[in-house]
């Protein structure tokens, strides 16, 4: 559904209708956005049927708070924020930006002292782009806390700004690029563990 | 001079670059096997990622319009706001 009328969701006007409930306000804001927020859902591993209660949830919440939203960030921003926070609970994962994350040990081991490889990565028939990829891609993704999956989410597909994407998950810039690289090189380290191995 | 392992981070991390910092990046993968070969691996990755994601989330346009009027027919309902 398009999402051409984008600037008037904005403006302060707008939201004054929506927290009147205006029937044709919720309407137009949920015609805009549903796609949107379904297909982040399934891109976050939700099976459809999980999907489509996670939006109407989602919904459910941006009508109770939408009264305290500031205009601060983009609507699109807040709502997915809120589909970011849904997702952490119903996947029992706090969601939340942590200081440690074993990842970082296991890819310190493949350096030396001085930062140089000690265990390279894998000369690889795993890492082509073949329809076996996407199979361990789809196995190892399952693997990685939300807030990891979304940041890389995010990133790769949709037209999310690294600022957007920051309030979104409630991180710093450099937050955002520590859980990035914590998810690829995650993703990374389970594709190559279980690849075909080499000889 | 970058070492391997702060390669390693600045790809991974997207991290934005001086044009100093991606001269010096792209010398280095230019001289380091391993170091291309884990660029390599990312963007093989991330291809078929959104390969991937692009199959996960293709919907169909009645699929989408169904949910979006159970979602505003659920605002509809009277009851809206005694269930919370």
């Amino acid at each position: 559904m398009a999402i051409q009328q984008e600037q008037n969701f904005s403006a302060p006007e707008f939201f004054a209708h929506l927290i009147k409930r205006d029937k044709s306000a919720i309407e137009k804001v949920v015609r805009a956005y549903t796609e949107h927020l379904y297909r982040g859902a399934l891109g976050l591993g939700f099976s459809p049927d999980a999907a489509a209660e996670v939006v109407q949830s989602v919904w459910v919440t941006f009508f109770e708070v939408v009264s305290n939203f500031e205009g601060r960030s983009h609507i699109r921003t807040f709502i997915f924020g809120i589909l970011y926070n849904k997702a952490s609970e119903m996947r029992k994962d706090q969601g939340r930006y942590d200081d440690s994350d074993p990842i970082e040990e296991v890819l310190d081991r493949r350096f030396d002292s001085n930062g140089h490889w000690l265990r390279p990565p894998v000369d690889p028939e795993q890492f082509m782009i073949t329809s076996q990829t996407m199979e361990l891609i789809n196995s190892c993704i399952d693997r990685l806390p939300v807030s990891q999956r979304m940041a890389f989410c995010l990133k790769e597909i949709d037209d999310h700004g690294s600022k957007d994407i920051c309030n979104i998950l409630g991180v710093s810039v450099t937050n955002l690029g520590v859980l990035l690289f914590r998810a690829k090189n995650r993703l990374r380290e389970c594709i190559e563990s279980k690849g075909p191995k080499q000889a | 001079m970058l070492k391997c392992k702060e390669i390693v981070r600045i790809l991974s991390s997207d991290e934005p670059l001086s044009f100093l910092r991606k001269a010096e990046l792209k010398m280095h993968l230019a001289m380091c096997g391993n170091c291309s070969r884990y660029a390599k691996h990312l963007n093989i990755m991330q291809i078929s990622f959104i390969n991937l994601f692009k199959q996960k989330t293709a919907v169909g346009q009645s699929e989408v319009k169904q949910l979006e009027d159970k979602v505003l027919h659920n605002f509809r309902a009277p009851n809206r706001k005694g269930d919370h």
